[in-house]
């Protein structure tokens, strides 16, 4: 039942406050509202193709580098396809030794920018334990760091006490490496009471979680937080595109009705006029960040209105020169010529 | 209208020992800080240290995976600016620059007019949780609701240090020293901006603009290790 104006109102006002900070599998989700789902601009509560457009600020620094890296992050976008592995460093990639990959690092800040958060805690928390599933810390406003049995942090034994957990995750299996052909409120919750018996917590997409506990390797979430010199991850993994696709479940959350849309993202060119602004921006951050404004559609979902990613000068970037193709988008390392990850693709 | 080159200074250091804080304003900055003090936080004393660090700012990085948080910035009492940049940027490793006298006196200034170092953090925290919330409020009530979020912001932490402070306003009289405040912010950048009217959120973000100055610098001094 949809509440009163005034009602929603309130209730409006006081998730605004407490969701200032970056929050969940999607932005703007925090402890008081834990299953928000935020959309990229453009979506509205109807059905259709939502148009994100991508542009890059023509004053600055770098412009001419960013295009295609740009371009390239519409196409992932558009394809929407989870890949395994995604991660590549070293010789396995063309990124020399210590420069930071561009379209990774700006592929992860446009996923916040048309709405996702991080799967992990992340430094905003506080915490030494990054990489544990991303929650609010509770009534107790600490956060609970205790990795379980496993030993390793973000996976399904992590003893969490009062932290509110704020990912989604699969009811079936709790395995973010996974993606079903369903994906929506049937098949994902955040709610503790639906994890598969014997979980404690959601696992995240973490690559230490898939390697150790899943037996995916090479493998993590773009939106996990935290950028290495010389690695790229250009490509979605299957928690982004489940985390996307649960968006795209409109706002009944349910896949396959009318409210449903699928997103259509383009390069826009050098100009400051599109949805999602990308710039190098020294005083905005100090490695590269994004920021948003929203407005509700309802208590339960929010769309992005406007969104800025800004990257700091003061690393030494690596812009990819090379153009993806939509629709082709390979694990295997065959749009780059190497074939170093051949042996690993289960065909 | 209270002058600043007026202004009373504290401590009980020997004269020779301890550099009395005037600001020396430029007219420019004069007409800055008068603009951005209210009436009632008219600046106190306050005595910059013999030797030592004065500031210290370190920018936490949001989404770096590193051992190594961030570049910092070290001001000296005499003068010497210490930039560390970490392995991962560009330039890596110790740099420095020098620092006019006058020019620390007004950095730090302008952080102690702002009324920053009588500021209790969790106050000024929900300062801007308060502010937000009235925003907030009235943005629902006209159906133009706006959330503001942001990803990856970058953790700013900074310690200043006097030798001694004259706190103002409703706690002046009694000067302290030594005094040593350590702030941290998440997303000083974006508070910053979205909240010109807290003053010390104001002056903590001009301060880090003209840290960050010396991090993007290059024409540093690189500092044999």
């Amino acid at each position: 039942m949809r509440p009163a104006s005034g009602v929603l109102a309130a209730s409006i006002a006081g998730l605004l406050v407490a969701s200032s900070a970056l929050a969940g599998g999607f932005l703007i989700a925090s402890e008081s509202n834990p299953d928000l789902i935020t959309h990229p601009d453009g979506y509205t509560g109807s059905g259709g193709e939502v148009e994100v457009t991508l542009c890059i600020d023509p004053a600055s620094a770098n412009a001419a580098a960013m295009e295609i890296s740009v371009r390239n992050i519409a196409t992932t976008i558009n394809d929407l396809q989870a890949i395994s592995p995604n991660l590549r460093s070293g010789g396995n990639n063309n990124i020399p030794s210590g420069n930071f990959d561009f379209e990774s690092v700006a592929l992860h800040e446009v996923g916040h920018c048309i709405g996702l958060a991080h799967p992990n805690l992340g430094s905003q928390s506080g915490v030494t334990s990054t990489n544990s599933t991303n929650a609010g810390n509770g009534a107790n406003n600490v956060f609970n760091e205790d990795d379980g049995a496993d030993n390793v942090f973000g996976s399904a034994d992590d003893v969490r006490g009062d932290d509110v957990n704020l990912h989604w995750f699969r009811v079936a299996d709790n395995n973010p490496f996974v993606l079903g052909s369903i994906v929506d409120v049937s098949t994902y919750s955040v709610e503790l009471g639906d994890l598969p018996g014997g979980d404690l917590f959601p696992a995240n997409a973490d690559r230490t979680v898939g390697s150790s506990i899943f037996g995916v390797v090479g493998t993590e979430a773009v939106m996990q937080q935290g950028s290495l010199a010389d690695e790229d991850q250009r490509q979605w993994a299957a928690d982004d595109v489940a985390m996307l696709r649960l968006g795209m479940s409109g706002v009944d959350e349910v896949q396959g009705t009318a409210d449903d849309y699928t997103i259509r993202a383009r390069y826009a060119g050098l100009t400051t006029a599109c949805d999602v602004v990308l710039r190098f921006d020294n005083a905005a951050t100090g490695f590269a960040r994004c920021s948003v404004s929203g407005s509700s559609i309802n208590t339960d979902h929010f769309q992005i209105t406007s969104a800025t990613a800004s990257f700091n000068t003061g690393f030494n970037w690596f812009f990819n020169d090379v153009l993806a193709t939509e629709g082709l988008v390979f694990s295997d390392g065959f749009e780059s010529g190497s074939t170093s990850a051949w042996d690993s693709v289960v065909p | 209208m209270r002058q600043l080159g007026t202004r009373r200074t504290v401590g009980k250091a020997p004269e020779d020992a301890v550099r009395r804080a005037s600001l020396r304003a430029t007219g420019s900055v004069l007409v800055a800080l008068l603009v951005l003090l209210p009436a009632a936080a008219s600046a106190d004393a306050f005595t910059l240290p013999e030797n030592g660090e004065v500031v210290r700012y370190q920018r936490v990085l949001g989404e770096i995976e590193h051992a190594d948080p961030g570049p910092e910035v070290i001001l000296y009492a005499d003068g010497r600016v210490l930039v560390r940049r970490p392995e991962y940027m560009r330039g890596p490793g110790a740099w420095q620059a020098r620092l006019a006298p006058a020019a620390l006196e007004e950095i730090v200034g302008d952080l102690v007019a702002s009324g920053l170092v009588d500021a209790d953090v969790d106050a000024l925290r929900a300062r801007r949780h308060d502010l937000e919330r009235l925003r907030a409020e009235a943005a629902a009530r006209d159906g133009s609701a706006v959330i503001y979020a942001v990803g990856d912001p970058d953790r700013s932490v900074v310690t200043l240090r006097l030798a001694a402070y004259t706190p103002f306003g409703d706690l002046g009289g009694a000067s302290l020293g030594p005094v040593e405040r350590t702030w941290e912010w998440s997303d000083l950048y974006g508070d910053a901006t979205r909240f010109p009217e807290i003053r010390e959120l104001a002056a903590l973000h001009r301060l880090e603009l003209r840290l960050i100055g010396w991090i993007d610098a290059q024409d540093l001094e690189a500092v044999n290790q």
